[in-house]
C-alpha cells in the first residue's frame, strides 16, 4: 500500500477518535468499511498497525460514540475473517474489550450497536474462531435478542444463532477433527443447546444438533405459538446445508422430532414438518394423513389461511403424494376464491365454516394469496383454469371496483395469461371456447368507460399471445377494433401507451411463434383493415414522450416485419419509408424529450440495417446518426456510437480486435505497437486506404473524437474502445498507405488526431480505482466538521442531507 | 382494542431512504419508498425482506403511498415494482406522478455511470412503475378497499407534495411526508383539517426553530451574488430544473428588479420551458399570489432571467447562470463549471445535496484540484458556497400542525435523534400526548381505544345533568343509562323509562 494512503488512513483513524468530530452522514463510515474491506484483502497484518487501525480499535472500547463503537465492531468482525489478523487483535485483547464495551448499558441501548455486535459474532463464527466464541460467552443474550424491538437486530441475532448451530453441527459430524477440536465443538454445542433449553422445558438429548433444534423449536412453539422465530431458525439451518439434510434422512430421532412437529397441531410447526418431509423425501407415508389436514381446517375455526396455503403449495409443488391429499390441497386453494364469489364450497369442505372470512376485504386478501400460490403451480393449471376464468368473469360483473378488486383482477388475468393454451400448441375445442369466452368478457370490460389504466394494460398484455384467437373470430376482432378506435384518443397517456405497446408486442410475438405464419396474412389484413397504421403514425406526434417513444419503436417493428412494405396508406395520404425517416430525423433533432430521441435513433439504426435499403436512405441516416453524437442525452450518444461501430465494420476498419476491444481497454491491455503476426497484407492496404478516406469524409473520425471528449464517462469509454480498434488497424496500414498529407488532408488530420489520443491515460487498473475510492472516502471523513460552537446554526450539519435536489 | 403498528425501514431517526410500514387495524401500508443517496449498492434501497418473511409484497401490502417526488421518498419505487415484483396499488398526487420520472431518470444516469453498476432499474422500468401508479387529487377520498380509505392534503415543500390521511373504520393515521407550514415565493403553506388521527407521523427535519435564519440565508445568498457580480465575477448555480430552482429564480428576479440591476441572469435553454410547462399544468398547486396573477402575468415568465446558450459561457463580464444538473456530474453545469473554475473572481453556489463521487460533492468537500474524467486537471480557484433552501416545517410549524389536526399520538421521523428529543419533550408538555421517535427497524405498537357512537335524547341528557347540580358544559361526566340496539343503531336511554316500556 502506498505510504501516503497509509498515512491518510492513520490520520482518519485518529480523527474518528476525536469525540468532537461530527460525522453527520453515517454512510461515510459504511463506505469506509467497504473500501477497507477491498484493500485489506491485499494487505499484510503489519499494515493494520502501520495505518493505525489496531491503535484505533484498541481505543474504541473507551469511546462513548455509538457510531464509532458500531463501526469498530463491524470492522473487527471483518478483520477476524483472517486468522492472522484475528490473532493480532487478540494479542491486544481488542475483540473482548469491544464486546464488553458494546455490552455496556449506554451502548447496548442503541440498536446499531446491538446489530454490529451480532454482525461481528456472525463473522467470528463463520471464520472459525470458535474457541473465542466459547470463551467469551458472547452468544449469551442472543436468545433474548430474537425478540428485540428492532427487526434488524432480531434478524441478525437469528442469523448468529443459526450460523452457530449449523457450524457446530457440521464440526460435530466431522470425525477427522482432533480430539481438542471435537471437545470444543461438543462443548459449544452443549452451550448452545443449553442456552436454548434454558428458555424452554425439556431434556437435552444427545443426538444430532438439527434434531435437537427441531425439538426445541417444536417445544417453544408449543408453549408459545407466537415465538415462530425458532421455526425460522430450524428452517434456515436445514435449508442452508445439504450435508445436514443428507445426514438427517433415516435418523430415527429426527423422524420422531418431525412427527412431534406435525402432531402438536400448530400450523407453523406443520408447515415446517411438511417442508422437511417433502424436501428430504422421507418414505414414511403414514406420517401425515388427509384426516389431519381436514381436522386442522374443521377443528380450528379461526384458520390461519396464509400458512395453510403455503402447506398446500409445498404439497403440490414438491411431488405427488396420495391423490386425495393433492385433491384436498387444490380444494383448499379454491376456498378463498369461492368465498369471494359467495359460492358453495367443494363437497369435501362443505361443512366447514370460515368466520374469519366473512368480510369481503379479508376474503379478497386471502384470495390474492391463493392466487399467488396457484400462479406457481404450473402442473395444476388445467384444474384451476375454469375456476379462474369464472373468477375473472365474476369480478368483471361487479358494479364497482376498488384497488383491491383491481389488484385481484390483474393478478388473475396474469395467471390466466400463462394458463391459456398457447396458439402454437394444439388446444382442444373446449379450451378454445373457454379462451374465447374469456377474451370476450375481458374485451367488454375494457370497452367500458373509465376502466382503470392498469386493468387495460394487463388485459392487453394477456391478449398478445391470444391474438390469433382474436383474429380467428370476427366478433372478437371487431370488439378489439372498437376498443382500439375508442381508446386511442384516451386522455390518459397510460392507455394510449398500452395500445401502442400492444401493437408492437403482437408484431414481436408473431416472430416468436412458429405457426404464426399461417396467420400472417390475417395479421396483415387486420393491420390494413383497422386504422392501426394511422394510430401508430399519429401517436408519433403524441404529447407524452413515453407514447411517442413507444409509437416510434412500433413503427420500426412494422417496417421490420414487412420489409416489403414501402408505403402505408393513411386516409389517402401515403406514408412511405422516406416520410417516416424524415419524421425521425426531425424528432432526433428537435424533440425536447430524450426518451423519444432515443427511440428515433433506434428507428434509424434499425432501418439502416434492413436488407435492401436504398442508398439515399443510408446517406441521410448516416449523417443524422453521426450528428447526434452531440446530443444532450447520453443514451442518444450511445446509439450514435453503436452506429459508428456499424460503420467501422462496414468500412472494414475493425479487424478481429472488435470483439475484444472493450475488454482490452477495461483491463488496460491496449495494444502498444505492431507485431509481426498482425502485419497487414499489402493487397489489403489499398481498399483500406479508400475505406479510411470514405470514413473520414463521412465524419466518423470526428464523431469519435467528439465522443471521446465527452463529459459522460460511459460515452467516453465506448468511444475509447472504438478508437482503439481503429488505431490498431492503423498501425499496420500506416507504412503502406504513406499518409503524407498530399492526398487527402482531412483524412490525414483525422488519423493524426486519432493517433494522438492516449488511451492509456483513460485506463485505470482495478487496484488504482479501489485506492482512489478509498482516498475519496478518507477525504470526506477528514473534511467533517467538529461539534458546533454556540454561534453556528444548529441545522447547518443536517442541511447538506435534507434536500435531495 | 385496535392496534397501530409502525416499523420505519428508513427515516427512523435519520434522513434518507424514507420507508415506513404502518399496520392500521390489519391493513398494511407502506409510506414512501425512498432511496439513500449515500450508498452505491443494494443498501441504497429499503430492505424489503423485513416486510414479510413469506409470500410476496403484493399480497402483504394493501397499498403504497408516495408523498412527493424527492428521491429519498420515491427513488426505490421502480426497484420495488419492477425488480422486487410489487404489483399492488401505489398512490401519489398528479404533479408527483408527472415529475417523478424526471428525477428517477436523472439519478439512474449518475448511478449507471459508476463503474460496476449493473443491478439498477432502466428507463423502461421507470415508465412501467409510473404506469402502475394512481394519481390522486387533494381532498379526494380514495377507497383502497372496503375498509381502508386515504385522503391527500396540501403539504407545500415542493410542487405536488402531499400529506396523507389513512382511515380504517374509526381509526386513522396522518402521514405528513415533508411539509412546510409557511408559504414561500411559489408554494403555499401546508394545511390539514381537524381530523384527530390516532397517530400523526410527522417529519422533524428542522426540529429547532430556524425561520429567521432562513431569511438570513436568503439575504446572504443575494449579497454573495451581488458582491461577486459587482467585482466582475460570474456566478454558477447548479440546479435541478424543477423545485427550488423556481424559488431562487423568483428571489433573484425580485432582487434584480428592486436593485435595478442589468447584469444578465440565464437559465438553461429548454429547461425553462419544461419547468414552465409543469407550473402551468399544476398552477392550482402553487401559492395564492401566483394563482391570482397567473392570468395577467405568469410569474415564471421572468423579465431578467433569459435562456442560456453554451456560447454565452465565454462572454466577458459578470453574469449569473442557473444550469442543470444540480450535482455537477455532467451536462451544461459541468461544462460551465470547468470554464469558470480557474478564475478566483467567480463563484459556484450549490443549493442542494450532492451524491458522493460527483464533482459537486468533491468541491463541497474542499477539493482544490479536480481530475475530471481521468484526464483533465482543473484548478478550483472560484469560491464554492453551499446554501440549502429546502422548505421544511420548523419546530413552530410542527407544533402548529399538531394543534391543527389534534392527534392522539405523535411520531417523529425524518430527523436527527437529538433534535427529536427536544421536540418530543415539547410536544408532551404542550399537548399531553404520547410522542414516539423509533429508530430504523424498531417496532412501535400503539393501542387505540374504539368509541361506539350512540344516540341520546336531549331530555335524558338534561335530566342526567340536573342530578349533579349546576352543569358545567366543559367538564366530562359519566351518564348512566341502558344501551339498546335497534335497526343497527345504538341508543342510550333512561333505565327506568325503558324498563317501564318493556
Amino acid at each position: 500500500m502506498d505510504a501516503d494512503i497509509s498515512l491518510k488512513v492513520n490520520e482518519t483513524m485518529q480523527r474518528l477518535l476525536d469525540p468532537k468530530l461530527l460525522v453527520v452522514d453515517d454512510t461515510l463510515l459504511y463506505q469506509l468499511q467497504d473500501q477497507l474491506r477491498n484493500i485489506l484483502g491485499t494487505e499484510g497484518t503489519e499494515w493494520l498497525t502501520d495505518c493505525g487501525i489496531v491503535n484505533f480499535l484498541e481505543k474504541c472500547s473507551m469511546s462513548t460514540s455509538n457510531l464509532i463503537v458500531s463501526f469498530s465492531l463491524q470492522l473487527c468482525g471483518h478483520l477476524s475473517r483472517n486468522q492472522s489478523h484475528f490473532e493480532l487483535l487478540q494479542q491486544k485483547d481488542i475483540v473482548t474489550s469491544l464486546f464488553l464495551a458494546a455490552r455496556r448499558t449506554e451502548n447496548w441501548q442503541e440498536a446499531s450497536v446491538r446489530y454490529a455486535y451480532y454482525s461481528c459474532v456472525c463473522d467470528l463464527i463463520s471464520y472459525h474462531t470458535l474457541q473465542f466464541i466459547h470463551d467469551s460467552d458472547c452468544i449469551k443474550g442472543t436468545f433474548e435478542s430474537l425478540e428485540d424491538n428492532s427487526v434488524f437486530v432480531a434478524k441478525k441475532a437469528e442469523n448468529a444463532l443459526t450460523t452457530l448451530i449449523t457450524f457446530v453441527n457440521s464440526h460435530a459430524s466431522n470425525t477427522s477433527q482432533s480430539d481438542s477440536g471435537n471437545h470444543l465443538t461438543k462443548n459449544m454445542f452443549n452451550q448452545c443447546i443449553n442456552l436454548l433449553m434454558t428458555n424452554i422445558v425439556g431434556d437435552n438429548k444427545e443426538c444430532n444438533a438439527v434434531t435437537h433444534c427441531l425439538h426445541i423449536a417444536t417445544d417453544i412453539v408449543s408453549m408459545d405459538p407466537s415465538v415462530t422465530h425458532c421455526l425460522h431458525i430450524a428452517t434456515d439451518i436445514v435449508s442452508m446445508d445439504p450435508r445436514i439434510m443428507a445426514n438427517l434422512r433415516g435418523k430415527t430421532e429426527f423422524l420422531k422430532a418431525l412427527k412431534q412437529l406435525w402432531t402438536n397441531g400448530i400450523y407453523s410447526c406443520r408447515k415446517l414438518a411438511i417442508h422437511l418431509y417433502l424436501t428430504l423425501s422421507i418414505e414414511d407415508e403414514d406420517l401425515f394423513c388427509v384426516e389431519d389436514l381436514m381436522n386442522m381446517i374443521q377443528v380450528q375455526q379461526n384458520v390461519d389461511f396464509t400458512t395453510l396455503l403455503t402447506i398446500c403449495e409445498s404439497i403440490l409443488t414438491t411431488r405427488l403424494l396420495h391423490f386425495t391429499f393433492c385433491q384436498i390441497s387444490t380444494d383448499i386453494l379454491r376456498i378463498p376464491l369461492l368465498l369471494s364469489m359467495k359460492k358453495q364450497l367443494p363437497h369435501s369442505l362443505s361443512n366447514v365454516d370460515f368466520p374469519c372470512m366473512k368480510s369481503s376485504s379479508v376474503c379478497y386478501k386471502v384470495a390474492s394469496q391463493a392466487l399467488t400460490v396457484i400462479g406457481k403451480l404450473q402442473n395444476y393449471f388445467h384444474q384451476f383454469l375454469p375456476m379462474l376464468s369464472e373468477f375473472v368473469k365474476y369480478l368483471c360483473h361487479l358494479p364497482s371496483w376498488n384497488s383491491q378488486t383491481k389488484k385481484l383482477f390483474t393478478q388473475t388475468v396474469r395467471i390466466l395469461n400463462n394458463m391459456l393454451p398457447h396458439p402454437d400448441k394444439a388446444a382442444c375445442d373446449e379450451d378454445k371456447i373457454e379462451a374465447n369466452s374469456l377474451i370476450d368478457t375481458l374485451l367488454t370490460k375494457i370497452n367500458e368507460n373509465n376502466t382503470d389504466t392498469m386493468v387495460i394494460s394487463c388485459v392487453l398484455e394477456c391478449f398478445v399471445p391470444m391474438f390469433r384467437n382474436i383474429l380467428a373470430s370476427e366478433k372478437l376482432s371487431d370488439n378489439l377494433l372498437v376498443f382500439i378506435n375508442k381508446r386511442s384518443c384516451d386522455q390518459r397517456w397510460e392507455v394510449r401507451d398500452s395500445i401502442i405497446v400492444f401493437i408492437k408486442d403482437v408484431l414481436s410475438e408473431s416472430y416468436s411463434i412458429k405457426n404464426y405464419c399461417c396467420a400472417e396474412v390475417q395479421l396483415r389484413e387486420w393491420f390494413d383493415m383497422t386504422a392501426t397504421m394511422v394510430l401508430v403514425w399519429s401517436a408519433v406526434g403524441d404529447s407524452v414522450s413515453y407514447v411517442r417513444s413507444a409509437a416510434i419503436l412500433t413503427l420500426s417493428a412494422i417496417f421490420l416485419k414487412w420489409n416489403d412494405l414501402e408505403k402505408i396508406s393513411i386516409d389517402g395520404e401515403v406514408i412511405s419509408l422516406d416520410i417516416a425517416i424524415e419524421k425521425m430525423l426531425i424528432i432526433l433533432k428537435s424533440d425536447t424529450e430524450a426518451f423519444s430521441r432515443r427511440s428515433a435513433a433506434q428507428f434509424l439504426l434499425n432501418v439502416y440495417t434492413l436488407k435492401g435499403v436504398q442508398s439515399q436512405h443510408m446517406t441521410v441516416i448516416s449523417a443524422a446518426m453521426i450528428d447526434c453524437i452531440k446530443d444532450f442525452d447520453w443514451e442518444v450518444k450511445l446509439k450514435s456510437l453503436e452506429f459508428l461501430e456499424i460503420l467501422i465494420k462496414t468500412h472494414g476498419l475493425h479487424g478481429e480486435q472488435m470483439q475484444c476491444c472493450d475488454i482490452m481497454v477495461r483491463n488496460g491491455t491496449v495494444p502498444g505497437g505492431s507485431s509481426a503476426e498482425n502485419e497487414i497484407d499489402i493487397h489489403e492496404s489499398k481498399p483500406l486506404q479508400q475505406a479510411l478516406e470514405v470514413a473520414s469524409s463521412s465524419g466518423l473520425f470526428q464523431a469519435l473524437l467528439t465522443a471521446y471528449n465527452d463529459e459522460d464517462p460511459i460515452v467516453k469509454d465506448k468511444a475509447a474502445s472504438l478508437i482503439n480498434v481503429i488505431k490498431h488497424r492503423l498501425i499496420h496500414v500506416k507504412a503502406d498507405c504513406n499518409y503524407d498529407g498530399s492526398k487527402n488532408n482531412k483524412t490525414y488530420d483525422d488519423l493524426k488526431a486519432l493517433e494522438s489520443v492516449d488511451l492509456n491515460v483513460n485506463v485505470l487498473s482495478g487496484l488504482f480505482e479501489r485506492k482512489k475510492l478509498l482516498v475519496d472516502v478518507l477525504d470526506n471523513i477528514l473534511a467533517c466538521k467538529s461539534a458546533p460552537s454556540g454561534d453556528d446554526d444548529p441545522n447547518d450539519n443536517l442541511l447538506s442531507l435534507v434536500d435531495c435536489y | 382494542m385496535a392496534e397501530i403498528r409502525i416499523v420505519p425501514l428508513g427515516a427512523g431517526q435519520d434522513v434518507g431512504r424514507s420507508c415506513i410500514l404502518v399496520t392500521l387495524c390489519g391493513k398494511n401500508i407502506m409510506l414512501d419508498c425512498g432511496m439513500h443517496m449515500g450508498y452505491n449498492d443494494d443498501r441504497r434501497f429499503p430492505d424489503f425482506s423485513y416486510i414479510t418473511r413469506e409470500g410476496g409484497l403484493t399480497e402483504h401490502l394493501d397499498c403504497v403511498i408516495i408523498s412527493h417526488f424527492h428521491l429519498d421518498h420515491c427513488g426505490a419505487l421502480p426497484y420495488m415494482t419492477e425488480m422486487v415484483g410489487y404489483d399492488g396499488p401505489i398512490y401519489m398526487t398528479h404533479p408527483t406522478k408527472a415529475i417523478c420520472p424526471i428525477l428517477l431518470e436523472d439519478y439512474r444516469k449518475i448511478t449507471v455511470e459508476r463503474k460496476g453498476e449493473t443491478k439498477f432499474f432502466t428507463s423502461e422500468h421507470i415508465k412501467m412503475a409510473m404506469k402502475k401508479t394512481t394519481a390522486v387529487n387533494l381532498h379526494q377520498v380514495v377507497q383502497v378497499d372496503d375498509e381502508l380509505e386515504i385522503k391527500a392534503y396540501y403539504a407545500g415543500h415542493v410542487l405536488g407534495a402531499a400529506m396523507f390521511l389513512m382511515k380504517v373504520g374509526q381509526h386513522s393515521v396522518l402521514y405528513t411526508g415533508d411539509y412546510n407550514m409557511t408559504p414561500d415565493r411559489h408554494l403555499g403553506a401546508a394545511w390539514v383539517d381537524k381530523c384527530r388521527p390516532d397517530l400523526l407521523i410527522t417529519e422533524s427535519t428542522y426540529a429547532t426553530t430556524i425561520r429567521d435564519s432562513k431569511r438570513c440565508r436568503e439575504r446572504d445568498f443575494l449579497k454573495k451574488i451581488h458582491d461577486c457580480v459587482d467585482r466582475g465575477g460570474k456566478v454558477l448555480i447548479p440546479v435541478f430544473a424543477l423545485g427550488r430552482a423556481q424559488e431562487l429564480c423568483i428571489l433573484l428576479e425580485t432582487y434584480w428588479h428592486r436593485m435595478n440591476l442589468n447584469i444578465p441572469i440565464y437559465f438553461s435553454l429548454g429547461l425553462t420551458e419544461k419547468a414552465n410547462h409543469y407550473y402551468k399544468l399544476f398552477i392550482a398547486w402553487t401559492n395564492q399570489k401566483i394563482k391570482k396573477t397567473f392570468v395577467q402575468r405568469n410569474m415564471f415568465d421572468f423579465k431578467y432571467i433569459k435562456p442560456f446558450e453554451r456560447s454565452y459561457a465565454d462572454n466577458p463580464g459578470p453574469m449569473v447562470v442557473f444550469a442543470t444538473p444540480g450535482m455537477l456530474h455532467a451536462g451544461l453545469s459541468l461544462q460551465v463549471f470547468k470554464k469558470w473554475a480557474p478564475n478566483e473572481n467567480n463563484m459556484v453556489i450549490m443549493p442542494g445535496y450532492c451524491v458522493a463521487g460527483t464533482v459537486g460533492h468533491k468541491i463541497l468537500n474542499g477539493a482544490k484540484k479536480l481530475e475530471i474524467e481521468g484526464r483533465q486537471m482543473i484548478e478550483i480557484k472560484l469560491s464554492v458556497q453551499y446554501m440549502s433552501f429546502s422548505a421544511h416545517a420548523d419546530a413552530k410549524g410542527i407544533m402548529q400542525l399538531i394543534r391543527q389536526c389534534q392527534p392522539k399520538n405523535v411520531m417523529l421521523v425524518h430527523g436527527e435523534a437529538i433534535k427529536m428529543d427536544f421536540l418530543k419533550a415539547k410536544i408532551k408538555q404542550e399537548f399531553g400526548v404520547e410522542c414516539y421517535k423509533p429508530a430504523n427497524g424498531e417496532t412501535v405498537c400503539i393501542q387505540c381505544r374504539s368509541s361506539i357512537p350512540a344516540d341520546v335524547s336531549v331530555s335524558f341528557l338534561k335530566r342526567e345533568a340536573s342530578l349533579s347540580g349546576f352543569p358545567d358544559p366543559k367538564k366530562q361526566r359519566i351518564v348512566h343509562g341502558a344501551l339498546l340496539m335497534k335497526d343497527n343503531r345504538l341508543q342510550l336511554m333512561d333505565i327506568h323509562l325503558k324498563c317501564r316500556s318493556l
